[in-house]
């Protein structure tokens, strides 16, 4: 039981220790917090500033944690890094005409696919409506039944 | 369905084979870098920043006003703990020799003494050198490691920006023709 305590201690423990240079308002640090998981590390492959331990992404979030004591708000911090690193630095990219095509590719595909579906389907039933049998071919069925039933 | 709309329709997973094809061929081109993200300082005014004089060096420091006024303004970021940064300085000395470039050096979260020894080991190819060992300057410029280097015309815009050093080859091939275009 006891190491099981310990290992959960140290498991509680160490990520505070991780953010050692974290704000001391909670608020603050809180939208700090939020802030480096929107924010890119620019080092990194697909990693945010807030999982990064890089210098860059140490600076950016000294950086992050001094603006919002400064009194600016979430945009205005954004606008401050896109201006200097360009949209690559946002973890999401905004949405606006040039990353139209990149939000609406999804439900572009989604509709085209069920449209597709729908017309092969509609394609398919409509096959199947019945030809009616010429007389020719109802008089030989007639007479196979008969010879089966017998 | 009439036939002919038909024949178009067998046609359709070919065209789009090959359009993805050709997708797929344009990016196996060995001069593509995916990785490479173009700066959002291009054609726009350089960060006016200013940055105290590197300690011991008898040049100025970092000021706004010497962004602008020569042909072309060279900004390199370095450190003296940057190995790529001594591979690219010979580039950088060969630069110094154009009378229309204005070399600018930022040192990068360095030690003074360090950044120092640098020059003075392979020599000074700066008009001034900015000292920067917070890394703040180079947030504005918006570097992600040094050496990087930002080519600025006459009016202190910025042209051109290079990640990574700077070797003889790139030299020659890429940022002399560049200095040219900026100078016009």
């Amino acid at each position: 039981m006891r190491p099981l305590l310990c290992l959960l201690l140290l498991v509680l423990v160490v990520p505070a220790l991780a953010i050692a240079d974290r704000q001391r308002d909670p608020l603050l640090e809180d939208r700090a917090r939020a802030l480096f998981r929107e924010v890119r590390c620019v080092v990194c492959q697909n990693q945010s500033i807030d999982d990064s331990e890089a210098q860059i992404a140490k600076d950016l979030r000294g950086i992050i944690r001094e603006q919002l004591a400064e009194g600016r708000n979430e945009e205005q911090i954004l606008g401050f890094l896109t201006a200097r690193y360009g949209d690559y630095v946002l973890l999401e990219p905004p949405f606006r005409s040039g990353t139209l095509l990149l939000w609406l590719a999804p439900a572009i595909a989604l509709l085209g696919g069920g449209a597709l579906v729908w017309s092969v389907l509609r394609a398919r039933t409509a096959k199947q409506i019945p030809i009616p049998l010429s007389r020719a071919e109802q008089a030989r069925l007639d007479r196979l039944m008969e010879r089966d039933s017998r | 369905m009439r036939k002919s709309t038909k024949s178009i329709l067998f046609l359709l997973p070919t065209l789009i084979f090959m359009a993805a094809a050709a997708v797929f061929f344009l990016g196996l081109d060995p001069k593509r870098d995916p990785t490479a993200i173009p700066s959002p300082l291009i054609d726009r005014a350089a960060p006016a920043v200013t940055l105290p004089p590197l300690p011991g060096l008898d040049l100025p420091g970092i000021d706004p006003d010497l962004l602008k006024g020569s042909p072309v303004t060279v900004v390199n970021l370095w450190a003296s703990w940057c190995a790529p940064c001594r591979i690219e300085h010979p580039q950088l000395m060969a630069l110094s020799e154009d009378p229309d470039v204005r070399m600018l050096g930022i040192d990068y979260r360095d030690r003074a003494d360090k950044g120092l020894a640098m020059l003075q080991e392979l020599g000074n190819p700066f008009d001034a050198v900015g000292f920067d060992p917070q890394g703040r300057a180079a947030i504005d410029w918006g570097i992600t490691g040094v050496p990087e280097t930002f080519f600025l015309d006459s009016d202190g815009r910025v042209r051109f920006r290079h990640r990574g050093p700077i070797d003889e080859r790139l030299l020659e091939k890429i940022i002399r023709p560049k200095l040219e275009e900026i100078a016009g």
